[in-house]
């Protein structure tokens, strides 16, 4: 456990000390604080329709950080080093897990600003707001472990960056799909597409079917990623 | 241990239908540098890579002291330092910290990180840029930085892909010196283009080509019929 956690801490404190790891944040709380913007002008103090887009958000977010965890470390070399040190592979998947989550979590802590904002104008229910945020860690999480499992598939950033966005956005058109389908077709979209576990956490219930859905999403993408480095050495 | 710090047995890697190393095999004794000779291509670092537990192999094992790598990584990989060809490094981090990293992946205890990475800034002449970032460093002082990464945990054994490889001559005959320090108390495998290093630096040496040993002998052999071993080399290749 030692291990994962520094890998874990070097790829936190790594991110923040980059331009890119500053802009990301710095683009990320923006477009967060202009989708409050948009929300409030409904002139109702509730923020589940903040929530909603930040969900979507949150994926494109976890794309350009994941990215960083394997492929652009096999493009500078360095993953050379990490994977010939005593460290076995489920620490450098967890280490990876870790850093790529908290440094995801640190950015959306940032936007908490917002929901703040909004109660020093009105009083808007806080449970929603709650849920909202746990439903985010949770997302965070399990859209990490894909994004992981795409990056240790490649040896370039840019890929693994379009293929997380592109699986994640891929999970997402599948919940669209479903309104075109009946039956069984219907309900298995509607359990895929992450915006059907998503709508509970924006109405501030915690659902364990949600629940179970996310961590076995981060699971499944853990497992991947050990696969596919596993398959590449 | 055995007689040997490290022994490769018929290891092999093909990459799709590509035979990258063909059943080498050669060992290494206690104390030893062991020069790894061979035109680009001919399968020296992958079989570095195979023996550091980076690449695993498709035939044939790779031993450390007395732990096979593929069976047991975690124990092999900690008495192996690694020095991979081209020395990548993270730019972002200082010299002390990389080294401080490197320690804590190594499984270095936390009171002892400190003293390990200024051990190893000495060992590789750092101290005057102990605190600068690697990426403001020149290519010279980068090499030094991978090759301190490598020793910070004191491993028995040292693996060197190109060591020297894009250094100034006077850089040359700084890292060679270092080598031949680190030869007093360590097993060294070195791979290197540079004859002459090799001359200097090694008793023995495996000479591969097309992934297979072409030859495994001492470099007094190969050198006697008055031959300098440039010339030996390139009789082996004709």
């Amino acid at each position: 456990m030692r291990a994962a956690l520094t890998i874990a801490r070097r790829d936190l404190a790594g991110l923040f000390l980059t331009p890119f790891g500053i802009g990301a944040s710095a683009g990320f709380v923006a477009v967060s604080g202009v989708a409050l913007v948009i929300d409030l002008r409904g002139n109702q103090a509730r923020l589940d329709g903040w929530f909603g887009p930040l969900f979507f958000l949150v994926g494109l977010l976890v794309a350009l950080l994941t990215m960083r965890a394997f492929a652009d470390e096999e493009r500078a070399g360095t993953l050379e080093l990490l994977l010939t040190a005593p460290v076995r592979p489920a620490e450098v998947v967890a280490g990876k897990l870790i850093g790529s989550a908290a440094s995801a979590l640190a950015i959306i802590a940032c936007t908490a600003v917002c929901p703040w904002l909004v109660t020093t104008m009105a009083q808007p229910d806080g449970g929603p707001i709650v849920t909202g945020y746990v439903g985010l860690v949770l997302a965070v999480v399990a859209f990490s472990a894909v994004g992981l499992a795409v990056s240790a598939a490649t040896g370039s950033p840019l890929v693994a960056a379009a293929g997380t966005a592109a699986v994640l956005l891929g999970a997402w058109s599948v919940g669209l799909l479903a309104a075109s389908l009946t039956g069984l077709p219907k309900v298995l979209c509607e359990q895929i597409a992450p915006g059907t576990h998503v709508v509970g956490f924006l109405r501030g219930t915690l659902s364990l079917d949600d629940v179970v859905y996310f961590l076995g999403m981060a699971a499944a993408g853990v497992v991947a990623t050990g696969l596919v480095l596993r398959s590449r050495r | 241990m055995t007689g040997v710090a490290v022994r490769l047995e018929g290891l092999t890697r093909r990459f799709g239908g590509t035979t990258a190393v063909d059943g080498v095999s050669f060992d290494v004794r206690p104390g030893e540098v062991l020069g790894l000779l061979g035109p680009n291509g001919a399968g020296k670092t992958t079989t570095m890579r195979m023996l550091t537990g980076y690449l695993r192999p498709t035939a044939g094992r790779a031993v450390v002291g007395d732990v096979v790598v593929a069976a047991d990584p975690v124990t092999a990989k900690a008495s192996i330092g690694y020095m991979p060809e081209s020395s990548p490094l993270p730019t972002d981090l200082s010299v002390f910290g990389f080294l401080k990293y490197m320690a804590r992946l190594h499984r270095v205890p936390r009171a002892k990180l400190a003293a390990a990475a200024g051990k190893a800034i000495g060992q590789a002449g750092l101290a005057d840029v102990r605190d600068r970032r690697i990426g403001d460093l020149s290519k010279g002082y980068r090499q030094r930085v991978a090759l301190a990464q490598a020793l910070v945990h004191e491993p028995a054994v040292l693996v060197l892909d190109e060591p020297t490889a894009g250094l100034d001559p006077r850089q040359v005959k700084e890292t060679r010196d270092l080598i031949a320090r680190l030869g007093r108390s360590r097993t060294i495998l070195l791979s290197s283009h540079l004859l002459s290093e090799v001359t200097q630096l090694c008793r023995r040496v495996v000479v591969l080509d097309q992934g297979m040993v072409r030859a495994f002998s001492e470099v007094a052999a190969l050198t006697s019929g008055g031959e300098s071993l440039e010339e030996a080399y390139l009789r082996l290749f004709r």
